[in-house]
């Protein structure tokens, strides 16, 4: 599960959680160990969720015609890619703790569609992810599976809106750091 | 084959369907915000054929809407929108300040705001009437210019 932190940007009551409500995310790693502890490797992220707590935003999604009907629809996807590396402090055991560090870029759209009234925004933020810090613990057999809990601190730069057929694309002017922190489960193939 | 003609519900009792709905809490509509615009328009002095200038106005946190107009070839406006405040900013006339508008949410509230017959110059002497509004989408004009 992937939890929002931190401000989306600076522009004063602009927080992340207040865009983008917790996801569910899908990662995968794919690199090669070297030195017996060491691995290096490229990772692509994807999560989908629903808009955050902000309180218009909320009362903008809600649809309340009670007709059965979902005419207000409002999602959120994030995407995350990059290269990391990690380190084992165990690589030969049974029980493999290890801590990783990765960098990359990121970008996360919510999209607000009205059906009802022909009307569908899309805000998606980009920006890079300037710090992905891991730790975990592997329990391997033939694969390796454990817990593990990721931090990855990123600063959006652009805003692409989208309304209708129209795209505006601005650079944020006043930045913020916010985190996606993510609690999982890992499943290391030829550990 | 016979074909009956389908059946339509009188009006009264449309009406009454609708009345129903309301009494129940019940609404027929999904609901959502005011959809809304921003749009500058400008007339010349000897034209009566206004440009029009429209940009949507966000509906959600982080959306930022940005356009720059020419408006014939005299002076430049700017309008950059997010749901909370909207700038308004004019270049190529005389005394700018006079007309820029940095219009903030509580004067949003409302779903509109207009400022009309600001009476604008250009260095050049060309002489303009503008006037700046927000309002429904839709309503003041269609799809924005580029």
């Amino acid at each position: 599960v992937l939890f929002p932190f931190g401000d989306a940007t600076g522009e004063g009551n602009d927080s992340f959680g207040g865009r983008y409500a917790w996801q569910l995310p899908l990662a995968i790693d794919l690199g090669a160990r070297f030195l017996e502890s060491f691995y290096a490797g490229a990772y692509f992220g994807f999560g989908f969720g629903s808009t955050g707590s902000d309180t218009r935003l909320e009362a903008a999604c809600t649809d309340d015609d009670d007709d059965g009907t979902n005419d207000i629809v409002c999602n959120v996807i994030s995407l995350r890619a990059g290269i990391s590396a990690n380190y084992s402090f165990a690589p030969g055991g049974r029980t493999n703790p290890w801590i990783g560090y990765g960098f990359g870029f990121e970008s996360t759209s919510a999209t607000y569609t009205d059906h009802e009234r022909n009307y569908q925004e899309d805000v998606t933020g980009h920006g890079l992810t300037l710090a992905q810090l891991a730790f975990g613990l592997d329990i391997r057999r033939a694969v390796g599976v454990g817990p593990f809990v990721e931090v990855a601190i990123g600063q959006f730069n652009k805003t692409t809106t989208t309304i209708g057929d129209q795209k505006y694309s601005v650079a944020v002017r006043d930045r913020a750091l916010h985190a996606w922190i993510m609690l999982g489960l890992r499943i290391v193939v030829n550990p | 084959m016979l074909q009956t003609p389908s059946p339509r519900l009188p009006l009264s009792l449309t009406k009454s369907a609708l009345f129903a709905l309301f009494a129940l809490g019940c609404s027929p509509s999904a609901g959502g915000p005011e959809y809304l615009d921003v749009r500058v328009s400008a007339v010349e002095d000897g034209s009566t054929e206004p440009q029009t200038f429209c940009v949507p106005v966000p509906v959600m946190p982080g959306g930022r809407t940005s356009r720059e107009r020419s408006f014939a070839n005299a002076f430049t406006t700017k309008i950059d929108a997010s749901r909370d405040r909207i700038i308004i900013v004019f270049l190529g006339i005389l005394r700018p300040e006079l007309f820029n508008a940095d219009i903030g949410a509580a004067e949003l509230a409302d779903d509109s705001y207009t400022d009309s017959d600001l009476r604008v110059e250009t260095p050049g002497g060309r002489r303009f009437t503008v006037d700046i509004a927000v309002g429904p989408r839709g309503g003041q004009c269609g799809e924005p210019d580029e």
